[in-house]
């Protein structure tokens, strides 16, 4: 897999700010398929998790 | 010991020396291996619970949650089986949820509680799902009997909380403890030995119905 970065973001505007600064950044999420083409070698150089958006999502499961 | 044909060699030497030899040989090719990715990878700090232990990594950022379990945590009962979230074999309970532990990244688990299979039971006291997975004989080689039973404990919980599932005739009514029910929410959980139905005997009679 190739070396990347991971940075956590804790709000949406979070978020946009970080992603603005690093335009090929992805967003990982629940990451199960983004993580699947990483251990292929087509991932990106960085990544960028969302936690406010991912803490809602659980949210609404329970 | 002197070798009657001259040769002062031990057997304990001249292992040491073979693995001194083998070691010299893998460092060049490692610092190569380096070279090409050009820099050190970036590395990263992660805290969270595994079976009510507080644990702190600092980890390759690219390591999963499973092999931050297995290899650095060396909680191996959690297994790797595809690495590409399509067996189950590494499910886990994150927060009491399943999910497969290979597609996951640990960093992205700060601060989460994390249950494998021995934080379920230990051999002495058995969580009921493992005691049941034993009478109903739930597995053969028993590979993807640790993803099997956390899984099968996350289902109940799902079925319980109304999570709806493929199966489910009406997505807003509460799910029935039905045997198709319980097929659809394992068919993520692939058992090539086949103890299928053993599995769902034992799921059922956890869940308090009839195996």
């Amino acid at each position: 897999m190739k070396a990347f970065t991971y940075e956590r973001v804790h709000s949406v505007a979070e978020a946009v700010a970080a992603m603005a600064r690093t335009p090929d950044a992805k967003f990982i999420a629940g990451g199960t398929n983004l993580l699947d083409l990483m251990k292929l070698h087509t991932g990106p150089r960085f990544l960028r998790i969302c936690v406010g958006c991912g803490r809602r999502h659980r949210a609404a499961g329970r | 010991m002197e070798h009657p044909d001259g040769l002062d060699i031990t057997r304990r030497g001249f292992l040491k020396a073979g693995a001194a030899a083998a070691a010299a040989t893998a460092v060049p090719q490692h610092a190569g291996a380096r070279d090409h990715a050009n820099a050190a990878p970036p590395v990263s700090t992660v805290s969270f619970m595994v079976n009510g232990t507080r644990q702190t990594l600092e980890l390759d950022t690219r390591t999963t949650l499973l092999d931050a379990l297995r290899e650095h945590l060396h909680l191996t009962g959690t297994k790797k089986g595809c690495d590409q979230g399509q067996c189950g074999a590494c499910t886990v309970l994150v927060g009491g949820r399943r999910i497969n532990a290979c597609l996951s990244l640990a960093v992205m688990h700060e601060g989460d509680s994390i249950t494998t299979i021995e934080g379920l039971g230990t051999p002495g006291q058995l969580h009921p799902m493992q005691a049941a997975f034993v009478k109903h004989d739930g597995y053969q080689c028993g590979y993807c009997t640790p993803g099997q039973i956390c899984s099968g404990v996350a289902v109940l919980w799902e079925i319980k909380a109304g999570v709806p599932s493929h199966a489910s005739a009406d997505i807003a009514a509460q799910p029935l403890l039905s045997a198709a029910e319980l097929r659809e929410r394992m068919s993520g959980n692939i058992c090539r030995c086949g103890a299928y139905s053993n599995i769902i005997d034992a799921i059922t009679e956890v869940a308090g119905g009839q195996a």
